[in-house]
């Protein structure tokens, strides 16, 4: 078990090619599911001042293990997606990736709605809250909150 | 006063590779510590140490004394002094700081502290600029090293992930692992190597045993050989190992049982006059 911290793809791409120390390089990587990450003893050796930022970043263990992905039991409820169009943008053939965590859309009989289970998977969650993701999960808050409100309205269908 | 001035006037004449290698580090003959507490060791010690490894090394080897000629039989030897990735880059028969003469080029989170370099099993590895198509000839290959710490994870070295054809790599899963055969717990496997001739492949361990692992098809392949990770030849890392290497070497030249079995010693008496704890 070694410690990284994770990284933004703005900041993966700023260290890529540039030494920490005089005959090291900077090596920011990717786990099996896509996420950026810079090691400890890189952090640690880094003395400069162009990215002192990796100073701030918190460090966290890292597993080899893969996060588990397996798509939740379907409820058979869900609630419906809203229709515009920039929403939709968002899932392409009805789906929507993020790290190996696939999310599948239903179509219904009254629209596009996703499934209760998916709006409840606590690993897809823990996936978005990754650094790396930030930039996706804000596209998402007004998406989120939306469907929020629906299930609290009890506006639930059947996905059956 | 200079290195050169000293070391006429200490009356010792050093073989060239030792001259060559504590000039780039810049490792003066006097009593000035050099590394890191508790492997730091004096000037006179480092300047004594290594020539008395490479004086017993060209005899393992039948070279002739006071000539630069340890490259005739190691493509690459690397013996990590002092402590940071600067000092330890350097390949000890040829330490000249560029790929063709295999200076390593390290990447990642590597610790480097006075008795070898370990990488993290995260993002480190360091490339050899060695690769086998270029270097190795038929049936022509010995690699090793001396391991100072066990690692927990990992291969490293170079691999046909596509073809399923190992190539030349260590690896360590519950213990001291040589090629992919396990050997959990084998406390002899300080000193590896890999020896390959026209007929046979042999695995040494610290007190000469062939392991007698069965041998690899050996693919020559334009791909470098990693340090701390295993470079796949048809994609990208798909290894990393946290192996502390107190010494690795590498060449494409054939060598006998007779001078692996007379140089082990010299290897881990080495280590010892290095104070590394072995």
């Amino acid at each position: 078990m070694s410690k990284i911290a994770y990284l933004t793809i703005e900041q993966y791409r700023s260290l890529q090619g540039q030494y920490f120390t005089q005959d090291n390089l900077f090596n920011p990587s990717a786990t099996a599911d896509g996420s950026y990450f810079i090691s400890e003893q890189e952090i640690n050796a880094y003395e400069g001042q162009e990215f002192a930022w990796l100073k701030d970043l918190p460090l966290v263990d890292i597993s080899n293990e893969l996060p588990d992905t397996t798509v939740p039991v379907m409820t058979g409820s869900g609630v419906l997606i809203p229709v515009e169009a920039e929403i939709l943008e968002l899932f392409p053939n009805n789906t929507f990736n993020l790290g190996g965590f696939k999310i599948e859309l239903i179509q219904s009989a009254q629209g596009l709605a996703v499934d209760l289970a998916y709006l409840n998977w606590q690993g897809f969650r823990d996936e978005q809250d990754k650094p790396q993701n930030a930039t996706i999960k804000a596209s998402f808050t007004a998406l989120w909150y939306e469907l929020l409100a629906r299930y609290q309205r009890g506006e639930i269908i059947s996905t059956m | 006063m200079s290195r050169r001035v000293i070391y006429y006037n200490a009356g010792k004449s050093y073989e060239p590779e030792t001259v060559a290698l504590m000039d780039v580090l810049g490792i003066l003959n006097n009593s000035t510590n050099y590394g890191t507490s508790p492997y730091d060791l004096t000037g006179v010690e480092l300047w004594t140490y290594i020539d008395k490894f490479f004086v017993a090394t060209k005899g393992a080897f039948s070279l002739t004394l006071k000539v630069n000629n340890l490259s005739t039989v190691f493509d690459a030897m690397w013996l990590f002094l002092l402590d940071s990735a600067t000092s330890c880059k350097y390949n000890a028969v040829n330490p000249v700081d560029s790929d063709a003469a295999f200076r390593l080029s390290f990447s990642g989170g590597w610790t480097f502290n006075g008795a070898g370099i370990k990488g993290n099993a995260s993002n480190a590895y360091a490339n050899t600029h060695w690769d086998s198509l270029a270097k190795a000839g038929a049936q022509q290959l010995l690699f090793g090293g001396y391991q100072r710490g066990k690692g927990t994870t990992g291969l490293e070295g170079t691999w046909d992930l596509t073809n399923a054809t190992r190539i030349y790599e260590f690896g360590l899963f519950d213990g001291y692992t040589l090629g992919s055969q396990s050997s959990a717990g084998n406390a002899n496997l300080r000193f590896t190597a890999v020896n390959l001739d026209s007929t046979n492949m042999k695995t040494y361990d610290k007190d000469g045993l062939d392991l007698s692992y069965s041998a690899p098809t050996l693919t020559l392949i334009n791909k470098p050989f990693y340090l701390g990770a295993r470079n796949n030849n048809n994609a990208s890392i798909n290894q990393y190992s946290d192996i502390e290497w107190a010494m690795r070497f590498i060449t494409g030249k054939a060598v006998t049982e007779s001078q692996i079995l007379a140089w082990i010693p010299i290897v881990h008496q080495l280590q010892i006059d290095l104070k590394r704890n072995v």
